[in-house]
């Protein structure tokens, strides 16, 4: 993505006395109580024991949302926050220094092939990562999923939520049937999340982003 | 992404044991570990 036109130091003084509310807002964004039980889901089915020092990564972590829910149920593990993004590394680092959750930040992007240069291979129990993924291509996710295999060290385990799609035979009844469902993303909310940060740190944050188009994965 | 494309993009970097924790109709959550 491209870098913001103000430092990470200014980004995090217009944005440390809300934190609450973006988390907030992007909790909604991210699909409410879904991404709660997606979390529970994750963090319930670590295969270690609970007062392990696990040694986590919560890859693209966003607001680190995964990697706090792996905390809770592991309360001596060691989270690295890896997240491409400044704005929602420093969301990240404000709200979980006010929550007394210790950790380490990386800005690294998986679509820069040397991302993982600077980590330990055969290092970690855990890498888990919600909703990122399909943002890289194929042939990027491939690659990405051969450097967590890496990095994890004999019995560690990759956790990946991520969108998927059905088997073309099935996908219009499917489709049809999911078009008559609540939806899980709101368009409304993915822009309040959005206003707000932009407004907060006074430039259109949205525009680093990249597309959603090209040859990424994609929702579907 | 089907979730057969998902678990062979894993299967092909080599971990060993891998299994679908959750399908709905918006997400899927896999666990995959390293042997």
């Amino acid at each position: 993505m491209q870098q913001p036109p103000i430092d990470q130091s200014e980004i995090d003084a217009r944005i440390k006395d809300h934190v609450e509310e973006l988390l907030h807002l992007w909790w909604a964004e991210q699909g409410g109580a879904a991404k709660d039980r997606d979390l529970q889901i994750i963090s319930s089915s670590l295969p270690f024991p609970r007062d392990r020092v696990l040694r986590t990564v919560d890859l693209c972590c966003g607001p680190g949302d995964l990697g706090r829910a792996i905390r809770q149920n592991y309360p001596n593990a060691q989270i690295d926050f890896v997240d491409r993004d400044p704005l929602l590394l420093s969301i990240c680092r404000e709200f979980n220094g006010r929550a007394g959750v210790p950790g380490t930040y990386r800005q690294l992007d998986l679509n820069d092939e040397s991302w993982c240069q600077g980590m330990r291979a055969r290092h970690y129990d855990v890498i888990a990562t919600a909703n990122a993924l399909h943002w890289l291509s194929a042939i990027r996710a491939e690659a990405v999923f051969r450097d967590i295999h890496r990095l994890l060290d004999n019995g560690g385990t990759l956790f990946f939520a991520e969108p998927a799609s059905p088997e073309v035979p099935f996908a219009p009844g499917f489709d049809e049937w999911k078009t008559r469902q609540q939806s899980r993303y709101e368009q409304g909310n993915w822009k309040a999340f959005w206003d707000r940060a932009n407004w907060l740190v006074g430039y259109d944050h949205t525009e680093l982003l990249g597309s959603r188009e090209g040859s990424r994965i994609g929702d579907g | 992404m089907t979730v057969r494309g998902w678990i062979d993009l894993v299967e092909t970097s080599d971990f060993q044991t891998v299994d679908v924790l959750w399908r709905d109709a918006d997400v899927l959550i896999v666990a995959a570990q390293r042997a």
